[in-house]
């Protein structure tokens, strides 16, 4: 009897993590040399808000632009990173797994609800904004993290054949 | 929720790597539910059965705390 489950392959995991490796070091160079290392014209949704002459109308429109792409990319292949490897199946996926991750599930859910009430509560203006944006990754991050804790202790736990 | 897996493996010279490969789960998995850290679910308590040539019931049997 098959469930749907709604997890990837197990290669996936490999892709994402390669992925996310990627992404770190594309990071790392567009920290340490500074300036715009991708730039394009694409398409979007953006803010009119500030701009002289535009008091009439949407607060938003779509419009094509050029712009700095290093932030889309890092937030897009970290985020597609982190994905792929929350959702792909285990080496070896039975129901222990499926147990292990319903788990891990409701814990990070537990943790970054907490983190981000404790945040709204403590945290104002600029902070704020950065624990929003922190607040993106967070879960996936936390899930993966948990995920990979519980699995280790199973596995460490079942090792010996008795 | 106690059970007879550890004996019937015996009785049949099988081990949890065998038994995990006959019904399709990891060895480690066999372990934990030899041990009773883990409760199948039906499907896997059945195929399990099926492995020893056994009923589910007479694999599988309540505890006086279940």
């Amino acid at each position: 009897m098959k469930t749907r489950d709604y997890l990837l392959p197990y290669r996936f995991k490999i892709v994402g993590a390669a992925l996310l490796a990627a992404t770190a070091v594309f990071g790392l160079f567009v920290v340490n040399l500074g300036g715009v290392l991708v730039s394009g014209r694409v398409p979007g949704l953006v803010g009119r808000f500030g701009i002289p002459g535009l008091d009439h109308g949407p607060a938003y429109e779509f419009v094509c632009r050029q712009t700095d792409l290093d932030v889309t990319l890092l937030v897009f292949g970290f985020m597609l990173g982190l994905l792929l490897i929350a959702l792909s199946r285990e080496k070896i996926e039975d129901e222990c797994m499926a147990v292990i991750r319903a788990k891990a599930f409701s814990l990070a859910l537990w943790v970054s609800g907490v983190v981000l009430l404790l945040c709204t509560l403590f945290t104002y203006d600029v902070v704020y904004l950065n624990v929003m944006i922190g607040n993106l990754f967070a879960f996936p991050a936390i899930f993966i993290a948990i995920q990979r804790v519980l699995v280790f202790r199973f596995k460490k736990q079942n090792s010996h054949e008795e | 929720m106690k059970n007879r897996i550890r004996v019937e493996r015996a009785e049949l010279r099988m081990t949890q790597q065998q038994l995990a490969e006959a019904v399709g789960v990891s060895r480690q998995t066999i372990n934990a539910i030899e041990a009773g850290r883990f409760v199948p679910s039906t499907v896997l308590a059945l195929k399990i059965a099926r492995v020893f040539g056994r009923r589910v019931e007479e694999i599988f049997s309540l505890e006086e705390t279940d």
